[in-house]
């Protein structure tokens, strides 16, 4: 059931109207079955799946937590093997048999193992991932294993955040998930609707709506012009942050009128000025997993902590990120492009301030920033043509095309990109008018949201204010939303 | 504290109401200037009381994934001129239906019923010059179809009238007729459109393009909730034969039998005009309540009982994307043909009449 779909509005109301009023012991209870039916409307099978992991995870971590030496790693190595084991079979199997029979081709072995011909589970990495967080952190010792079944089940099952993050801690959800005693709170649960209502915004407003455009593009690269190919280029990034953070902001929401806070996943990720500080603010349940889980043990249980080490862990980090997307060579390429942006980075720091004091930049701070921001921007957008293409031959012609086109008059370009941009872009004049605009509004928000929450700088602004604000954002989706359209880009994962 | 109380909340509510308005005016504004599509082409008739074209104008019109000026020819309907006087040689085929047969997707010379004049009339055995006519309205039903016929086509004098259809039409409520003692059709305009104030608000509405959004927008969402309670909280949504319509098998019935008395009727009006009378159809994209065979199967039937050829399209146009190499039919946006598409269709119904050389033969 997707979270624009109208089945998701009765879903939603309904669960709301049994949560408030059912006893507050019960409550985990239609939480779960609530969050049961939610994942069983995608494909009904699947959830046995989940109750599979869910039981092991919750059998693994009553046994750690009580055994000693040997026994206590052994079991937090059996729980990992369950599920990296769970993942690999569904998501990775194929791509790593595809490219053992290509590399048993090129030595002339005799190897052949049939392909697995099983659907990937909707969000089985974020639900793997939440499961792994759980276990570890009571291997750790940080956390206690949880007793009740139910409420474990919960953690994982907990629709907002089911199929697509953000990826939870244990310490931050499950003591939530064991006391909802909310009473029903008209504010929180209108500031709940708001952020669902934003949400929707991002994602029925802009992101499909540019993805009508960047789908043309790189379906037609062979027939694109250069300037083309770079308006998808960009355009793809406010596509893929629309979409994946409107998704978020959903979960958040809806959380929220259930009383539960769930974790941030963004913070204004396009206003970075350099990439370690775009990971800090974009997916960021998903980049703090990874250095907390994979980063961190990796540099910390060295003797000597060198400056390649640390390179080498965050390379590494990255090109698991980046297949942790997906199993296809163009997602390594993506981890393994930032993991090198990041190191590229930290090799040149002296070069680069060195250069900037030399242009003179470091007198003019905000035009550094500025300058800064915008490539970082680039990095990014240049990084996401291996997430949207298909396959490494098309990410590669995307950028061979990138060239093409460039030689005609400036009048031509505003008439062909601007006035009448179907045939090059593939969208309408007004409706690549009116996404930029909204583009613009989203921007806003942000540089709003950087300097103060956004619920407290709506607090302070007048009555008319918020109303013609409110009312705006509903008749923005109302005449503007693209309905019925494509799932979210993450739900892939 | 009663009158506190209300003093209160008339403070807080003209400030939510004024800001409320004050949207409402700025998104008015932005959607007059960005939305391209004039609304009022569409006037009322005053003689047949049915919504027309403004006669030899034209309109741009954009959609999710097609743009395409759309011009209006002699007789206020998209298509090629029509000359004013029915020459001796010439042989008129009117084709009537609904959004299909005014194909507003794609320009006049792409127009499947251009392409078919086209190709009728560069086929070298040819006895006449074929004129090819649409009569297509966005959103008709099969009963309106057939009153456009009784007030535009017949006074073009047609020698063959297509009555072109696909499960959609047949959905429609948008008017129903009366249906006499003898079970057909009463092709008169019913009171419903027959209303000048009614009418007349609803064109002057059409003015404020913002409405025409909204209410374009409610009717989205009326049908996603109808088709929601129709099926609610099934699971797997391919495993749910998930209608476009909120219709169920037997609510087809009806539909079916009205149907029926509306293309007798029609069929009876074409041969008392001296012209034959063939209805086509096409299983559109989507998922019905109804098949495709059964759609075809109706029709057949409706065809035989009342003296008139019929033509599954549906074949002959896949066979034509097959054999083009799959350039796409429809438009995915909206599920109208493109112009690949209307080369299909043109080319299926060409060797649909050619094989059947009695109904380009006066009778």
């Amino acid at each position: 059931m997707a979270f624009t779909s109208i089945a998701f509005i009765f879903f939603f109301t309904l669960v709301v109207a049994a949560f408030y009023l059912c006893p507050p012991r019960f409550r985990w209870a239609v939480l779960l079955l609530g969050s049961g039916y939610f994942y069983a409307a995608f494909i009904p099978t699947y959830i046995f799946i989940l109750i599979f992991l869910v039981l092991i995870d919750f059998f693994f971590a009553q046994k750690i937590e009580t055994a000693r030496g040997p026994l206590r790693h052994a079991y937090f190595a059996l729980s990992l093997t369950a599920n990296i084991g769970m993942l690999f079979v569904f998501k990775y199997f194929n791509f790593f048999n595809e490219n053992v029979t290509a590399l048993a081709q090129l030595i002339h072995w005799n190897y052949s193992l049939g392909v697995l011909q099983l659907a990937l589970p909707l969000g089985l990495s974020f639900h793997i991932f939440q499961s792994i967080s759980y276990v570890t952190e009571v291997y750790r010792g940080k956390y206690k294993a949880e007793r009740h079944l139910g409420i474990y089940a919960l953690y994982v099952f907990f629709f907002p955040q089911l199929v697509a993050g953000p990826i939870e801690r244990p310490g931050h959800l499950l003591p939530q998930l064991k006391n909802l005693q909310a009473s029903f709170n008209s504010a929180r649960v209108f500031s709940g609707v708001r952020l669902m209502a934003w949400g929707f915004f991002k994602k029925l407003v802009i992101a499909d709506a540019i993805a009508q455009s960047v789908d043309y593009i790189y379906g037609n690269i062979s027939q694109s012009a250069g300037p083309g190919i770079l308006f998808a280029l960009v355009a793809f990034a406010f596509q893929l942050y629309a979409d994946f953070s409107g998704y978020s902001d959903i979960a958040r929401g809806s959380a929220r009128v259930l009383g539960v806070d769930v974790v941030r996943n963004f913070e204004q990720p396009y206003f970075s000025a350099s990439i370690g500080e775009f990971w800090r603010r974009w997916h960021i349940s998903l980049s703090s997993w990874f250095r907390d889980y994979v980063y961190y043990p990796f540099v910390s249980h060295a003797r000597r902590i060198t400056p390649l080490r640390i390179y080498v862990a965050t390379v590494l980090t990255f090109l698991l990120m980046g297949l942790w997307h997906g199993a296809g060579w163009t997602f390594i390429i993506l981890g393994g492009l930032h993991g090198t942006y990041i190191v590229v980075g930290q090799l040149t720091k002296k070069w680069r301030e060195r250069t900037a004091a030399w242009a003179g930049l470091l007198d003019m701070p905000r035009a550094h920033h500025a300058l800064r921001v915008l490539l970082t921007f680039m990095l990014v957008c240049i990084s996401w043509v291996f997430f949207r293409s298909p396959d490494l031959n098309s990410a590669l012609s995307f950028f061979g095309y990138l060239g093409f086109g460039w030689g005609i008059p400036p009048s031509q370009y505003i008439d062909v990109y601007i006035l009448h941009p179907f045939l090059a872009l593939g969208i309408s004049g007004s409706v690549l008018m009116s996404v930029t605009f909204f583009i613009a509004v989203m921007l806003a928000v942000e540089h709003i949201e950087k300097k103060q929450p956004i619920g407290i700088w709506l607090g302070e602004r007048s009555l008319l204010t918020r109303s013609f604000l409110y009312t705006s954002v509903a008749l923005s989706i109302a005449l503007f939303g693209v309905f019925g359209s494509s799932p979210f880009i993450y739900f892939q994962f | 504290m009663r009158p506190y109380r209300n003093f209160f909340y008339i403070k807080s509510f003209t400030p939510a109401c004024v800001g409320a308005l004050l949207s409402l005016c700025l998104f008015a504004g932005i959607v007059q200037v960005t939305d391209t599509n004039d609304y009022r082409l569409l006037h009322i008739d005053p003689i047949s009381r049915l919504p027309v074209y403004t006669k030899n104008s034209s309109f741009f019109t954009v959609g999710g994934c097609y743009e395409n000026t759309v011009v209006i020819n002699t007789i206020g309907f998209h298509g090629l001129d029509v000359p004013p006087q029915k020459g001796d040689d010439v042989f008129r085929i009117v084709i009537i239906g609904s959004s299909y047969v005014e194909a507003r997707q794609v320009s006049v010379e792409d127009m499947y019923s251009t392409l078919l004049q086209e190709a009728l009339n560069t086929n070298p055995h040819r006895t006449h010059t074929y004129e090819v006519i649409p009569l297509g309205v966005n959103a008709n039903s099969p009963f309106l179809n057939a009153l456009y016929y009784v007030w535009y086509g017949s006074r073009l004098q047609p020698d063959l009238v297509i009555n072109f259809e696909t499960q959609y039409e047949l959905s429609q409520d948008y008017a129903m007729p009366d249906i006499d003692a003898q079970g057909n059709a009463v092709l008169l305009v019913p009171p419903a459109l027959d209303n000048h104030n009614k009418t007349g608000f609803r064109d002057e509405l059409r003015r404020f393009k913002v409405l025409v959004n909204l209410y374009n927008r409610y009717t989205i969402v009326r049908g996603e909730v109808g088709t929601f309670l129709a099926h609610p909280f099934f699971f797997s949504r391919e495993g749910v034969a998930v209608s476009n319509t909120t219709e169920q098998p037997q609510q087809y019935a009806a539909r079916w039998h009205t149907e029926a008395a509306v293309l007798g009727a029609l069929a009876a009006r074409v041969h008392s005009d001296e012209a034959q009378v063939m209805f086509a159809s096409w299983y559109a994209p989507g998922k019905w309540a109804i098949t495709a065979e059964e759609l075809s199967n109706h029709f057949q039937d409706i065809a035989l009982r009342n003296n008139a050829a019929y033509v599954d399209l549906s074949p002959g146009i896949a066979a034509e994307e097959s054999a083009a190499g799959d350039p796409a039919t429809w438009y995915p946006c909206d599920g109208h043909w493109t112009p690949a598409g209307n080369h299909y269709v043109a080319s299926a119904l060409y060797q649909y009449l050619i094989v059947h050389p009695s109904l380009l033969s006066r009778p």
